[in-house]
């Protein structure tokens, strides 16, 4: 049942350019389901990187500019662009020059999937 | 609220629920109405002075509580790993939920379409050649005039809407 969720996120990767995964995390950073290409760095898959986030985010929010939904870091050679849909974290890791735009409206297009997946992770 | 010197009872202070107008420090005048000094009352008054400083205590509390809060502490950002087991613990865990969930919840999952499927072979279709100039002209007359015809479409009023039964 899963790989259904995998299948369609592999699809959905396929069509932006450059895009190389979309990760679904908890706040923690622990995957719910991922989709990756060779291509994605290794580094930026791994939990320590991705829980970074939520942190982040949440002393974002302080700021007095309101929630915060998404940040997008730009890197010479990526890009990871992770958008806040509590209690999960979406993470997009893309080439540096793909359309940051298109990857934040990709969120509409796992509308589905992020509310079935929504109640599965623990929140603390 | 009242202004100063109003006669005004201040209500919002009455309430149990602190804000930022709210004292710290009890009015002492008030919330003693009686002297220490009376025989009798020792016991009471020295309960009210406890109470008092409990609130007192819970408000600096709470003060401290929010401004914590809303510090922006950029050193709280790192360092929330998860220990190995638990990571792959957590991450099995998900797995089994999420199979569950969509399982039992027995709805063909129909995700959005990324794109229509409108044929199987597009090749056919774009190597087809194109609509003839005379057919486009065709097209463009008809739909203006289907466009003139519905505007002048009219409702003609022939007999009375309601019709009474039975009335003399």
């Amino acid at each position: 049942m899963a790989e259904e969720i995998k299948a369609y996120l592999s699809k959905l990767m396929k069509t932006v350019t450059g895009l190389y995964a979309i990760l679904v995390t908890d706040r923690d950073g622990v995957p719910v389901v991922k989709v990756s290409s060779e291509q994605a760095p290794e580094l930026a898959l791994r939990q320590d990187f991705l829980c970074t986030f939520s942190g982040g985010t949440e002393q974002a929010n302080k700021m007095g500019f309101k929630k915060n939904d998404s940040v997008v870091c730009m890197y010479q050679n990526y890009q990871v662009v992770q958008v806040n849909c509590r209690p999960l974290t979406v993470t997009y890791i893309a080439e540096s020059d793909t359309n940051t735009g298109l990857l934040l409206s990709l969120k509409d297009d796992m509308k589905d999937i992020l509310n079935d997946i929504s109640s599965v992770v623990i929140t603390s | 609220m009242g202004c100063c010197f109003s006669s005004d009872e201040e209500k919002d202070y009455l309430n149990s629920e602190a804000n930022e107008t709210s004292r710290l420090l009890g009015d002492p005048v008030s919330n003693n109405p009686t002297p220490q000094t009376q025989i009798g009352d020792g016991y009471n008054s020295t309960a009210q002075q406890q109470s008092q400083k409990g609130d007192e205590q819970s408000a600096l509390e709470r003060i401290l509580h929010n401004t914590a809060r809303n510090v922006i502490d950029v050193g709280a950002i790192d360092g929330q790993t998860v220990e190995n087991q638990e990571y792959h613990d957590r991450s099995q865990q998900y797995n089994g939920r999420l199979n569950v969930k969509l399982g039992s919840s027995g709805r063909g999952r129909n995700y959005r379409n990324l794109l229509p499927n409108c044929t199987a072979n597009p090749q056919v279709t774009l190597s087809q050649p194109p609509v003839s100039f005379g057919d486009v002209q065709m097209v463009i007359s008809v739909a203006d005039r289907l466009g003139k015809a519905v505007k002048e479409v009219k409702v003609e009023h022939k007999e009375d809407l309601v019709v009474p039964f039975g009335v003399p």
